[in-house]
């Protein structure tokens, strides 16, 4: 059951070394778009750190959003996509494994780059730690709806646009609670709730998602 | 057989028929019932002492929300069957409810706001009820956004009816965040809006309106169902005799 | 209650029902006109059909 998933990942890790200035960018995206906001609102470092969590995790949200169009494009015009979905392994596992090789891909150096953007907004340690937290438990259920609309929207020609239309709306209650989560540990208060919140929803995404992507796909490539 | 009717459901041509005929009698019971709970939203139900004659929105505000809602949630509903039992005439259903739920929750967001205008000072605040209708209505622009982009039909049915349901999953857990996000920001300074006591002179107008809103509702629904259908069905051999 | 005291409340009572009944002149008008050109757009697609290609045509989709 987990050979194929594994070859899967395997081969995915080996294909994005080889176009690695697609890994970089949303990296570039993050960072540019974090650093617009001390341009736009005000480089006062308390006003910075009240805006900061929240600013994270749209930035993040949004570089998210970059690469979750490249989710299947690539495979989609190849023809790769349509061997994945004719393997005679369960359609399930491949989708988990095709969106957990874009969460290490995509989310997984967003993560590492964080403490540093968050130096950036003068966030404290607590702050930051709870931050990264947040992405941690929370990016994966972004990783598996952007999974779903981006294999909805695969076969379309104005995909882009559409895929974040119908991303965004489904992500705001793991930004809200992400992004509190932070707000709350900067205030000194106890982040366990939204933390916890954060995981649930990852853990109902991770367990119903997969049906979404597999039955999106088939009918993408009808 | 206690299914025939629900095969009967799924046949164009019948289906069709049915639309036809119900139309006329939803349209004008809706107009009448309509027509009726304004007169008792506006005449007969008290002043609220509380706030004045402004509650008197209520009676176009709440129908339009709870329609908003419901809709959503019957798109979702029909679309499952129809992924269920492959009956594209519930896709159709779905498909042709869709302007009608965003047009109701554009009433419910300018009648929140107009209200909002006198009871809070601002056309706007974040409140719980209206974010998630903003939300709400995000979402119906993703159906109905998704549903043009494709050419097929057939995909198109598809592809937006597992956005409803993925949508209809998503919506308690929406509303709970939101419901939480707005406790934490601003604690109960709208609870204004909440009816401790409702008198049955002001209960009545609310129900017969809200009866109203589903029988217009189902007159716009057959209208544009029997759309779907002669878009869907325009190779069809019993088109011409119909027509 | 008294409409024609123009007072905030009255206006904004009055501009709540006009959206309300404008949605809905407006959605029963526009649904009308919408089946009205479906209905004309089958019509002659059947039209143009049955002159040019008789033999093609009338099977199901």
């Amino acid at each position: 059951m987990i050979t194929p998933v594994w070859l899967l990942l395997k081969r995915e890790m080996r294909q994005s070394v080889r176009r690695w200035s697609d890994l970089i960018s949303p990296l570039v995206f993050f960072v540019l778009v974090s650093s617009l906001f001390p341009l736009a609102i005000s480089p006062a470092a308390d006003v910075l750190r009240q805006v900061g969590p929240g600013v994270l995790w749209v930035a993040a949200l949004l570089s998210m959003l970059l690469s979750m169009n490249r989710l299947f494009r690539d495979d989609f015009e190849d023809g790769s996509l349509e061997q994945l979905v004719l393997a005679p392994q369960p359609l399930v596992l491949l989708v988990l494994g095709k969106v957990l090789a874009h969460w290490l891909q995509m989310v997984l150096p967003l993560l590492l780059l964080t403490p540093a953007v968050a130096i950036a907004y003068d966030l404290p340690g607590e702050a930051t730690r709870v931050l990264l937290l947040s992405l941690l438990l929370g990016t994966p259920a972004l990783s598996l709806l952007g999974g779903i609309t981006a294999a909805l929207t695969v076969g379309l020609r104005q995909g882009a646009g559409v895929l974040a239309i119908l991303l965004l709306p489904l992500s705001i209650p793991v930004l809200i609670f992400g992004s509190r989560a932070t707000d709350l540990a900067l205030e000194g208060m106890d982040t366990t709730g939204p933390l916890m919140l954060l995981g649930a929803i990852s853990l109902l995404s991770a367990s119903l998602a997969p049906f979404g992507i597999a039955a999106a796909l088939r009918v993408s490539l009808d | 057989m206690m299914w025939t009717w629900f095969h009967k459901l799924g046949s164009p041509p019948y289906a069709y028929r049915l639309a036809c005929l119900l139309q006329p009698w939803l349209f004008w019971l809706a107009t009448a019932l309509m027509a009726i709970g304004a007169y008792g939203g506006l005449f007969v139900a008290p002043t609220d002492y509380q706030m004045g004659d402004a509650f008197r929105i209520l009676y176009i505000h709440a129908p339009a929300a709870y329609m908003s809602m419901a809709i959503y949630v019957i798109m979702a509903i029909t679309s499952a069957i129809g992924m269920i039992w492959r009956i594209k005439l519930a896709f159709a259903i779905a498909a042709a409810s869709a302007p009608l739920g965003a047009w109701f929750t554009a009433l419910a967001l300018a009648s929140g706001a107009i209200w909002g205008q006198p009871m809070w000072g601002t056309w706007w605040v974040w409140d719980a009820r209206l974010t998630s209708e903003l939300i709400l209505l995000f979402l119906y622009f993703g159906y109905m956004g998704l549903r043009s982009a494709y050419d097929d039909p057939n995909q198109a049915d598809r592809a937006s009816g597992i956005i409803a349901i993925v949508g209809v999953v998503n919506v308690p857990i929406i509303k709970f965040s939101v419901d939480w996000w707005n406790t934490l920001h601003q604690p109960a300074t709208i609870s204004k809006l909440d009816n401790p006591s409702i008198t049955a002179d002001m209960l009545w107008p609310l129900l017969v309106m809200i009866v109203a809103f589903n029988l217009f509702y189902g007159a716009v629904l057959m209208n544009r169902f029997r759309c779907e259908i002669l878009n869907r069905e325009r190779n069809a051999r019993w088109l011409p005799e119909l027509l | 209650m008294d409409f024609f005291v123009f007072d905030k409340y009255a206006m904004h009572v009055w501009a709540v029902y006009g959206l309300g009944l404008l949605l809905i002149v407006a959605n029963g008008w526009l649904s009308r006109q919408k089946l009205k050109k479906t209905k004309q757009r089958v019509m002659r697609r059947l039209a143009s059909r049955q002159t040019s290609q008789p033999s093609k045509g009338v099977t199901a989709e």
